[in-house]
């Protein structure tokens, strides 16, 4: 699953580390989610949509084979 | 979600416990000391097999070291590998569950090559190893896992 995090964060121009802390996880989560390490939970995922205030399926899609 | 994780304060205090004690442990050991012969006490004994000791009853006399190194080994270890991180998230969860799934698969394929090949007395003190490796392979693992973790993205905003 990929994801456009790291887009959204510069349009916002916030950190990393702004970003965790709004969400209650920590600066290497969102680096690891951002860089695809780690598909976050579906909590996670809606709570950063949200933050976003973006629909989750423009945040995270799913890749060819996951499909 | 219940994770069933001790608070954050007690991981320090169980790790330096938890090395201290494997290391102290591993030195007696293997030092060949007989643990039987040190604080000797009289203790309870639900069951007491004569073939290691010349005890009958229910009090019997016995040395506890070796009972003690392995409480707070197992106690220390157990502590250190479940408590919490200060920011203790669904990726650490993670990262402790892929520690804990690497390590039984280690740990179980020594004790499956111990079996095929090793026997007698030396088979016995594979079973006092194994007592621990399972917990030492995983605190090992999870503490790498967990410093890569801490490492990672440092130069990125």
């Amino acid at each position: 699953m990929k994801n456009r995090i790291r887009v959204f964060r510069a349009e916002l121009n916030i950190s990393q580390e702004e970003l965790a802390n709004q969400m209650g996880v920590s600066r290497q989560t969102i680096h690891a989610i951002e860089n695809n390490k780690y598909a976050p939970s579906l909590t996670l995922g809606m709570k950063i949509a949200k933050y976003f205030n973006i629909p989750v399926e423009e945040i995270f899609v799913l890749e060819q084979e996951e499909k | 979600m219940k994770n069933y994780l001790f608070p954050s304060r007690f991981k320090n205090i169980s790790g330096l416990i938890f090395y201290l004690t494997t290391l102290i442990g591993a030195v007696v050991y293997f030092s060949g000391v007989s643990m039987d012969e040190i604080l000797v006490m009289k203790v309870p004994a639900i069951i007491n097999d004569p073939i290691f000791t010349n005890n009958k009853g229910i009090w019997i006399e016995n040395g506890i070291l070796d009972e003690l190194i392995t409480v707070v080994l197992i106690i220390s270890g157990i502590i250190h590998s479940f408590s919490r991180e200060k920011m203790e998230d669904e990726y650490i969860s993670i990262i402790r569950l892929q520690a804990l799934t690497w390590s039984i698969y280690v740990n179980y394929s020594l004790v499956l090559l111990a079996t095929l090949l090793i026997f007698g007395m030396a088979y016995f003190h594979v079973m006092i190893i194994h007592l621990f490796s399972l917990i030492i392979l995983f605190n090992v693992r999870f503490q790498l896992k967990l410093r890569s973790y801490y490492k990672s993205g440092t130069d990125e905003e």
